[in-house]
């Protein structure tokens, strides 16, 4: 009677709640009230709590906290069948009282699936509550579409909520970092490495939206003469919209995210020159540490040649997808042998059609949307859920490197980038030590 | 029992219409429920002598389940009709359209389909707006509906609307019995009426007049019919009644598309106008020469009604009032606030089935929510424990991906494709579980599977009917989802084996799930015994069918989820439990396995067993003893079984100070058998804490978590929510209190906070 499938995979995506959930705990001073069912927000808290730790709880699963139920960030106002009938107004007011006297800079609402139906109106009540703190309100998540839609709808709530002047005079050489996000693995460490290549280049970071930067930042974002995304399927949009608004340029740089050396250069590059200032300083800083990578490459691949000549398989948006490619194969000699693109909507992107014609021109064109479990390839690049079931199917998991949503449970008190010349440098340190047996 | 729905425009009248209806089939001896789906909540009042009544949905917020009687909203009106008032929200809040839906389930599960009715008639608000008005309209419902008009555009526009919602349930053949005209006296209005049910293929079965008698009737607070019963109008309801009662005819719905309703009931329609006009000034004409072509012949009330009375029905039975069905988690049951939802716990429940997949029926959040839950886990366990991965790997999810679109038009065609999509080819069975947000717009998900499991080789299907938290907490999930699995699978007419147990009830999400199973399934072997199923972890629906296999079975947890299932085992499978859960600590896990074996005749086995143990137990007391002797401990936890800590405290000689129990989540009853010899506190509050850990000075307090601002300088160690079992989990904790109690207090870095 049964069919068992040998094994079988999660394969399941998070959506634009998750994005916009994250997007917004992605500011430091502010708090997120998931206004639905308390079974809405535990996953999401366990995220928020690992990828940007900031408070601890009263209480560890002391469920009887109101509101926030034994966890320290994203409470809920746990809406119930009653609630989805007669409305749950007392409940988002009684929670806006509560959080606002932690002493946010910002609140912002986001209605579940279910508390969207019944079609509350967020900002109503917000006004009502009488709380001075602003509120920002995200009536209808992006439900069943990519975390990256969630995430620029969720930060476009927040610049309509804070009353930003457009008016404010723009400074040279200053720039917004746009589609960075605390799902994305060691993004406090890829904004800092960011950070310090551009200061080489006296360019400065106003606000990076999203990924840590405080409300007061985000007051900022008009001066900015730049407004660059970094991961373009969370960014692009953004940066488009505050150029339009504020004035600026959008920057959405043609090597996609600065992963590896080459890409970072790029990346650079194209941002300096946007910004009217000169890249070389970063340059030189990018090649110090392409220096210091060749040297330990040069002689540990000596016996074996490994790492070239080993495969890898990618799950990531295409921005992401395209450089790490390029780095893999160009760099370091690993052949793709699956690349897909998690959201199926994303798959006619111009990025998606790059990202295919890079594969092509790598003779690797069967790698496009072959399954990864499928693959048997020696590394995975995923995202954490992936990356923590690449076991099952033979990849070690020292093979299994995270990119965003890390699920490995893994604890980082140093800070570590995956994006810019030390990201890349880290990349082949994981590369290189998880085959440290081949080598 | 006939059921009938009447829709119509709010306001249009259709609530007197159902009401005399009601009371002219109950004046004749028929046993009638009249169900109000209007949160303005008036459809019975005439019934009632003008009373209003405690409408289902406020009973429903203020009355845990288990208190739950139908007599609390079950009221008897004229001529003992029973009546019943959904209610609902404010206007402008909520979403009343959820409302009925619960209303519904409410009365399904306080048994009305055993109350001996004749007749529903359900009272249904305008047009069907969302899939929560639609309810009556599914099959299980109203059989034939009436659709209540007027003349005004707007009462026919909303008629047209009630037309396109019957269409999308009308699988089961025609069901549309006619249009009720109730007059305004507006000029040509008979004209339009007319002409819209020539062109949407209805008769016009009852025509009611304005007339004075309905306003002073309301006045009286009673119906036309009870009020003036020699009335003409009263007439025309015993008509309408006689109707209803001998199964009228039943027409397709066919509504007119949009745009064609303007130009039909203004009579500017070239093609249809032709044969409204055909038969303009007679009542129905046009009407029926269209129903003729169907070879149906249409009534009015203009016409004589001929046949015989109505049969008598026995007067004077009371109605019964059945027992509530439910199985209800604790958080259902006290009505506190849900800790997660049912959705997840049914789906991680489901999820447990090895040769099943999961097919979450709302947005890809929830799917993914659950499924990380499961992974987050799997994760933990290999982490902390070393276990491996599920041979299977990780159970599969799949989504019908709801979307902001299709919240709004419906999932039902979503999730049919979604049904097509995963049990194409598939022999395993699958596992539909609903979430709040189609529990909200009232998919009917019972029908979509129905009608994809009618075709040859489609695979088992089930519905779990979670709807998020709707039908309550995580636990509920978990029972609702085990009772329909094994209502579903447990096949009744398997024998038990004389060597075989199942194990009940094992916390999916604890980190030291298989641990525990791989420690009491140890200990059977040992005693010749075998694990049949375990249910539901990581087993087949083989597994479950051969359920009754299993001679004995073993509750792995003793607390409110672990009884309720026992309960359920008991009372609807005749399963046979041991007295204790898994066992805890020396004495639990020695007379765990003496109850076992005195059912198995397994004594020796036994003997051997706890002989073998008791002799590494006292070792291990006898060395920890004397560094452990006389040292004073406080207990705060909110574990509801701490004997195994007792158990090892006392017989290392510690002193136990206090033992407070927190309120848990998770149970509400305490039981000791130290009562008496320990001073505990139950239930214990959590700002006593502080004050007890002062007071005391203990050596070393237990706890679960630390808490916010504890007292500094004081030793603690955690207890595990979910402990390890067997004969020497105590023990394994006594050794570390010893360490703890050689190491600082307070460790360095917490002076860095």
């Amino acid at each position: 009677m049964c069919n068992h499938q040998p094994v079988s995979c999660n394969t399941v995506q998070p959506d634009g709640l998750t994005g916009a959930i994250l997007a917004l705990e992605g500011i430091e001073d502010a708090a997120v009230i998931l206004h639905g069912p308390t079974g809405c927000r535990g996953h999401h808290c366990s995220l928020s709590e690992r990828a940007f730790p900031r408070d601890i709880p009263d209480e560890r699963l002391n469920f009887f906290e109101p509101f926030y139920f034994g966890q320290p960030r994203i409470p809920a106002t746990g809406l119930d069948g009653d609630d989805f009938v007669f409305g749950a107004a007392e409940k988002l007011r009684k929670a806006l009282a509560t959080v606002a006297a932690r002493g946010p800079a910002l609140i912002a609402v986001i209605n579940t699936p279910g508390a969207a139906l019944i079609g509350e109106d967020l900002r109503r009540i917000a006004f009502d509550s009488g709380i001075a703190v602003p509120v920002a309100g995200i009536d209808m998540p992006a439900l069943s579409r990519s975390m990256a839609e969630g995430y620029e709808q969720a930060i476009a709530a927040v610049l309509d909520t804070l009353d930003l002047n457009p008016a404010c005079r723009r400074r040279p050489k200053t720039v917004t970092l746009l589609g960075l996000s605390i799902a994305h693995h060691h993004w406090a460490g890829s904004i800092e490495e960011i950070r310090r290549l551009l200061a080489l280049s006296r360019i400065e970071v106003v606000c990076a939206p999203g990924a840590g930067s405080p409300v007061g930042a985000w007051k900022r974002i008009p001066e900015a003469a730049c407004h660059v995304a970094v991961h373009a399927e969370y960014g692009e949009q953004l940066a488009w919209r505050l150029a339009e608004r504020f004035g600026g340029t959008a920057v959405v740089p043609r090597c996609g995210a600065p992963f590896g050396f080459t890409a970072t250069e790029e990346w650079l590059r194209e941002v300096a020159e946007a910004a009217g200032a000169d890249p070389a300083p970063a340059l030189a800083a990018v090649k110090a540490v392409r220096r210091r990578v060749a040297c330990v490459l040069s002689r540990i691949t000596t016996l074996t040649g490994a790492p070239k000549g080993l495969t890898c398989s990618i799950q990531a948006d295409a921005s992401t997808a395209l450089p790490l490619v390029r780095f893999l194969y160009e760099y370091l000699g690993i052949l793709p042998v699956s690349v897909e693109i998690p959201d199926e909507a994303q798959a006619n992107s111009h990025w998606a059609a790059r990202l295919g014609l890079a594969l092509t021109r790598m003779g690797c064109a069967d790698a496009w949307q072959t399954p990864w479990q499928n693959a048997r390839a020696d590394f995975l690049l995923a995202d954490g859920c992936r990356a923590v079931q690449g076991p099952i199917f033979g990849i070690p998991a020292d093979c299994c490197i995270e990119l965003v949503l890390p699920m490995s449970g893994c604890v980082d008190l140093t800070p570590k980038a995956l994006l810019g010349a030390e990201g890349t440098a880290l990349l082949v340190e994981k590369i290189v030590n998880a085959v440290s047996g081949m080598l | 029992m006939k059921r009938i729905a009447v829709y119509g425009k709010g306001g249009i009248g259709k609530s007197t219409l159902s009401a005399n209806i009601s009371a002219a089939l109950g004046l004749v001896g028929q046993r009638v429920l009249q169900v109000g789906c209007d949160p303005k909540q008036d459809s019975t009042r005439l019934l009632l002598g003008g009373r209003t009544m405690a409408t289902a949905l406020d009973y429903l917020r203020r009355t845990p389940p288990v208190g739950r009687r139908l007599d609390a909203v079950l009221h008897t009106g004229f001529a003992g009709v029973s009546c019943v008032e959904a209610g609902g929200p404010e206007p402008g809040v909520g979403c009343a359209g959820r409302g009925i839906l619960s209303t519904f389930e409410l009365l399904d599960q306080l048994g009305i389909e055993q109350l001996d009715h004749d007749f529903v008639l359900y009272d249904v608000l305008g047009d069907v707006v969302c899939g929560g008005f639609a309810v009556p309209l599914r099959n299980e419902y109203a059989q034939v509906v009436f659709i209540v008009t007027s003349g005004e555009f707007m009462s026919l526009y909303a008629a047209n609307n009630i037309l396109r919602g019957i269409r999308n349930y009308e699988g089961q053949g025609p069901r549309v019995g006619g249009i009720l005209f109730n007059e305004r006296g507006l000029e040509n209005e008979a004209g339009r009426v007319e002409r819209f049910a020539g062109a949407v293929k209805l008769p016009v079965v009852g025509r009611f007049p304005r007339s004075e008698y309905f306003s002073e009737a309301e006045r009286l607070g009673k119906t036309v019919v009870e009020a003036f019963p020699e009335s003409e109008l009263a007439e025309r309801f015993r008509r309408l009644a006689w109707l209803v009662a001998h199964d009228p005819s039943r027409f397709s719905a066919c509504p007119l598309p949009a745009g064609e309703l303007e130009r039909v009931v203004h009579g500017i329609c070239r093609e249809r106008h032709a044969e409204v006009e055909a038969g303009a000034g007679s009542t129905g004409s046009g009407t029926q020469r269209d129903i003729a072509s169907r070879e149906h012949q249409p009534v009015t009330t203009g016409e004589s009604i001929p046949g015989s009375p109505l049969p008598p029905h026995p007067a004077g039975v009371s109605l019964p009032i059945p027992p509530p069905r439910r199985y209800s988690s604790k958080g259902v049951r006290t009505q506190s606030v849900l800790f997660g939802c049912a959705f997840n716990g049914a789906t991680h429940t489901v999820m447990q089935i090895r040769n099943g997949v999961t097919l979450v029926h709302g947005p890809r959040s929830c799917a993914y929510l659950s499924s990380q839950g499961v992974l987050s886990t799997a994760r933990r366990m290999r982490d902390q424990y070393g276990n491996r991965w599920d041979a299977g790997g990780i159970p599969e999810v799949r989504c019908s991906h709801m979307d902001e679109h299709t919240v709004i038009f419906g999932g039902n065609s979503g999730l049919e494709e979604a049904v097509r999509r995963v049990a194409s080819g598939r022999d395993d069975p699958l596992f539909v579980v609903t979430t709040c947000a189609s529990g909200i717009i009232g998919d009917d998900a019972r029908l979509v599977l129905k009608n994809a499991s009618t075709g040859n080789g489609a695979p088992p299907m089930v519905l779990i009917p979670a709807d998020g938290d709707i039908t309550g907490d995580y636990m509920q999930g978990v029972l609702d989802a085990m009772r329909l699995v094994a209502e579903e699978w447990i096949d009744p007419g398997i024998e038990p084996e004389a060597d075989a147990v199942n194990i009940v009830a094992e916390k999916n999400l604890a980190a030291n799930t298989e641990e525990n199973f791989e420690a009491v399934r140890s200990l059977l072997k040992s005693m010749g015994l075998r694990v049949n199923c375990r249910f539901i972890r990581r087993c087949t629906t083989n597994e479950i069918a051969g359920f009754n296999r299993g001679s004995l079975n073993l509750l792995a947890v003793d607390d409110a989820f672990g009884r309720v299932v026992r309960d359920f085992l008991e009372n609807r499978h005749g399963a046979t439990f041991a007295s204790s859960p898994f066992p805890v600590g020396f004495q639990a896990t020695s007379e765990w396995i003496e109850e076992l074996a005195r059912h198995f005749h397994k004594t020796n086995e036994a003997e051997e067993i706890i002989e073998r143990h008791r002799a590494v137990y006292e070792a291990s007391v006898a060395a920890l003893r004397p560094a452990l002797e006389g040292k004073r401990i406080l207990i705060a936890v909110r574990n509801h079984c701490i004997d195994w800590v007792l158990e090892t405290a006392l017989d290392l000689g510690m002193v136990i100070l206090k033992a407070g129990i927190l309120e848990s989540a998770w149970d509400d009853t305490f039981h000791s058998r130290y009562e008496g010899r320990v001073p505990f506190v139950f239930p214990y509050a959590r700002e006593q804490r502080d004050e007890d850990m002062r007071a005391f000075d203990p050596d070393l307090t237990l706890i679960n978590y630390p808490w916010r601002n504890m007292p500094e300088g004081f030793r603690f160690d955690h207890i595990p929510v979910c402990p390890d079992v067997g004969f020497l989990a105590g023990i394994a904790s006594a050794g570390r209190w010893l360490r703890l109690m050689k190491l600082p207090a307070r460790e360095g870095w917490r002076r860095d906070v």
